[in-house]
């Protein structure tokens, strides 16, 4: 690789968020013709940098270098006007706007009066994705198109500045085998004109298929540079984790009791669930870790009710569910804290005492009339045990603090008596202090005989508090491991799949 | 020392904008009777309140359904389709109170329709209520064909121009009970509660275990329960009968809601401020009945008012939020 062209150079990033520090002085090189993978765990710092360079975010501190010369990327237009292309891992599509519509709506050619000029506009991203090797019809509507497709529209967008610089976030998350071959194929011929990549990926055993080199990065950190053809999976795994887990909360482990949760063979097509075999007992916190995307929320939205299942079973307490739906779900005393607590977990224009009481209203007021004193009671002591910052309880719950607000969607929870908990990222979003009071709260349920099903994507929050952890990768669950044979090397082996190098203990597969 | 802003963020805020609807009510009212001597007579405030009556009981079930998912656009012909079967079953010689249960089974139905074709159908409500108004009008006209049924019993027109007491006039009595009972269930009951949660939250709402569905049938069918109620009192009164009876009763309903204070897209509100909402709009009419105003003009007043009274919730209520969230 001497004498290449060294497209981009990022020295000493760094960009702070309150209370993070998201980078904290990053190198990434760029040359042309070569596919730069950024690998790292979820919340390393890869998107961040990849934003930084897109223009999203302006950094604190660090230069970057296009060929050669220092620039300062103003914003998303100027990034592009440099000839930077980005396809987010979420399409940013129209989905009944036709391919052409979506190459140019952020600015359309325009005729001489200043009408869109139609003519000129399919020919242009027609010759962009001739030029990809995909055709297609450019009057289509986006939605008629399949997944591998819309990406490539999302390409063409990207490149239509000629661009030089293209970033891919994740983009094999949602292809199926043969298109990713096509991406693959795409991807080559791109390089072979010149243009640098830089491929964010979590699939290792895709990376030495397509990429040149590795960059790690682990807690916004810049670990290394290899070349893939002279590293490993294991090496490449080591640096991602590489730290001590360190951990904020101490659990207190105690023998499990009953089963109160049972799924056996479940799946499910509406969320591509496959043959899901788990097991929750009294007393414990089972952990389901994975990468993001890999099926996690989607399994505990189903085993709530609020999306049927295909196959297979679902028993709660040892008696089997029909007809599963929240209201029964939540009668029978399961109850689950979503990942978007703002749209699915609160009403933020009601009050913090009808949020708290509003998953009880049948246990607390079985006559259906609302007892207005038991009910300031109740949230009163809801209020105190979680010491939830408000100044009354008829304060709108959108004007509290995220970890208020996290509290407040617990306290909702606790009111309904529940013995079964699926937290879907408890943590995530809320500051070190709420975060360590959330753990104990955690800890103290179980003490008393609930039984906790936590996803999360923090390792270290899903190592130490868990007594059992199922992984999941690609909608399946790969691997059981007890609180003593997991590490973060081996869940990240089973939720990347670079199992293959390196068999492990725990295999269920 | 508390000051005003503090004490106003511990206050239910409902209860503060309420005041100030009241208040504002208060205002016209003594403007009014300064201008017209005849405005504060027994006779007068009496004959306003049984004016409001029918809008106010129409708007007690619009108010449900603006709390729970959005408005009910069928009111106006659902009024008008149960009071035609009313008055054909009295005139068919059936006892009136058999004639009054039909007209509101046939009332509540027609709400619970609409309640399944929204949520088991999963029409958009404004598709279901709007499309089923049109239908129910043509409805009312191919029974009727034009022609005008008129004079009832004393029996059946008690409700509409009775005097509880010899005094209360019934449409006030009724409108009375009925905001009452609004009231009652959506302050006081758990079903409120599922109104209001449905219609802050509908996700939040249905991960809560409530049960949206059943919540938003409810809301439709009391709709169409108190539109059928207001089809009687509304032919009891005036002693007639015809196919476009409540063809334009919809959109002053709708806007007392508004006026009262009830959010557009749900979830917050109540039926308090519907009622002022409806005495507000009854008054400023009965004002310029009393002074004289030319007629072309009234529609501009009132459609400049509603605008007002919005604007003033609005401002309201940013203060409140501005209050609160220095806390």
């Amino acid at each position: 690789m001497e004498g290449v062209h060294t497209l981009l150079e990022m020295q000493g990033i760094t960009k702070v968020f309150p209370g993070v520090r998201a980078l904290d002085s990053v190198n990434f090189e760029l040359r042309a013709g070569e596919v730069h993978v950024l690998l790292g765990e979820n919340g390393a710092g890869k998107s961040t940098l990849m934003k930084v360079l897109a223009g999203a975010y302006e950094p604190e501190a660090g230069k970057i270098f296009i060929d050669g010369k220092e620039v300062k990327i103003q914003g998303p237009s100027h990034a592009q006007e440099l000839g930077i292309g980005i396809v987010y891992q979420e399409f940013n599509l129209v989905p009944y706007l036709s391919v052409a519509e979506n190459v140019f709506i952020e600015n359309f050619p325009r005729t001489r009066i200043g009408l869109i000029d139609h003519e000129q506009m399919h020919r242009a991203a027609n010759e962009l994705l001739c030029s990809l090797g995909m055709q297609v019809d450019t009057h289509a509507l986006i939605h008629q198109l399949s997944t591998a497709q819309q990406q490539m529209v999302e390409v063409a967008k990207a490149l239509k500045h000629k661009s030089r610089i293209l970033i891919l976030d994740e983009p094999t998350s949602s292809l199926t085998e043969r298109e990713i071959e096509q991406l693959f194929s795409t991807i080559r011929e791109l390089k072979r004109k010149g243009m640098g990549i830089i491929y964010i990926s979590h699939r290792m055993q895709e990376l030495w298929e397509v990429g040149d080199r590795v960059t790690v990065l682990r807690d916004g950190k810049y670990i290394g540079t290899r070349s893939l053809k002279e590293t490993t999976p294991d090496e490449l795994v080591t640096m991602m984790v590489g730290r001590e887990v360190s951990f904020l909360f101490k659990r207190d482990f105690q023998t499990p009791g009953e089963e109160v949760l049972r799924l056996e063979g479940v799946s499910s097509t509406v969320h591509r669930l496959q043959n899901i075999h788990l097991t929750l007992r009294k007393g414990e916190i089972v952990g389901l870790a994975g990468l993001v995307g890999s099926g996690r929320t989607e399994l505990a939205r189903t085993i709530f009710g609020l999306e049927p299942i295909s196959e297979g079973k679902i028993y709660l307490f040892g008696r089997e569910i029909h007809h599963s739906s929240p209201s029964l779900m939540v009668q029978r005393g399961v109850a689950l804290l979503p990942e978007d607590r703002k749209n699915q977990g609160l009403a933020l224009i009601l009050s913090v005492a009808e949020n708290i009481v509003m998953a009880s209203l049948e246990r607390l007021f079985p006559r259906k009339y609302i007892h207005k004193q038991k009910e300031k009671q109740i949230v009163a002591q809801y209020i105190k045990n979680l010491r939830i910052v408000t100044p009354n309880q008829n304060r709108q719950v959108q004007f509290l603090s995220g970890g208020n607000q996290q509290k407040v969607v617990l306290g909702k929870w606790l009111c309904t008596e529940a013995d079964i908990f699926i937290f879907d990222e408890p943590t995530r979003g809320i500051d070190v202090n709420a975060k360590a009071e959330i753990h104990e709260f955690m800890n103290e349920l179980v003490k008393k005989g609930a039984a906790i099903l936590m996803i999360s994507s923090e390792l270290p929050e899903v190592l130490g508090m868990s007594d059992r952890i199922y992984v999941m990768r690609e909608r399946k669950i790969v691997a059981e491991l007890s609180h003593e044979e997991a590490s973060q090397e081996v869940v990240i082996r089973y939720a990347t799949a670079a199992d293959y190098a390196s068999q492990t203990a725990g295999c269920v597969e | 020392m508390m000051n005003k802003k503090s004490m106003l963020s511990t206050m239910d805020p409902n209860t503060v904008s309420g005041v100030g609807r009241v208040f504002a009510l208060l205002l016209i009212c003594i403007a009014m009777g300064f201008v017209s001597p005849v405005f504060f007579t027994a006779r007068n405030i009496s004959l306003i309140i049984t004016n409001a009556s029918i809008m106010a009981i129409l708007g007690v079930g619009l108010t449900v359904t603006v709390i729970t998912c959005g408005p009910d656009l069928s009111v106006g012909s659902i009024l008008t389709i149960t009071a035609v079967v009313a008055v054909i079953m009295v005139k068919a010689n059936f006892h009136f109170l058999l004639s009054f249960a039909v007209a509101l089974i046939v009332g509540t139905s027609l709400g619970l329709l609409n309640g399944v074709l929204v949520t088991k159908i999963g029409l958009p409500s404004f598709i279901s209520t709007y499309g089923l108004q049109w239908a129910l009008f043509g409805f009312a006209y191919v029974i009727l064909k034009g022609y005008v049924i008129y004079n009832f019993d004393a029996d059946f027109r008690f409700i509409g121009n009775g005097y509880l007491f010899g005094h209360i006039s019934m449409p006030i009595v009724v409108m009375m009970v009925v905001v009452f009972l609004g009231w009652f269930i959506l302050r006081k009951t758990t079903i409120g509660r599922m109104f209001y949660a449905t219609g802050a939250n509908r996700d939040a709402a249905r991960m809560s275990g409530i049960d949206t569905g059943k919540a938003i049938l409810l809301a439709f069918g009391i709709s169409g329960f108190l539109s059928a109620l207001a089809g009687i009192v509304l032919v009891a009164r005036i002693n007639a009968c015809q196919a476009d009876i409540g063809k334009n009763i919809l959109l002053p309903s709708l806007a007392t809601v508004y006026m009262g204070g009830t959010r557009a897209t749900g979830g917050q509100g109540g039926v308090f401020g519907t009622l002022v909402g409806a005495v507000i709009m009854t008054v400023v009419e009965n004002g310029m009945n009393l002074l004289g105003v030319p007629s072309v003009w009234r529609n501009a007043i009132i459609g400049s008012l509603i605008i007002l009274t919005v604007l003033a919730n609005i401002a309201v209520s940013k203060q409140l939020e501005k209050a609160g969230s220095k806390v």
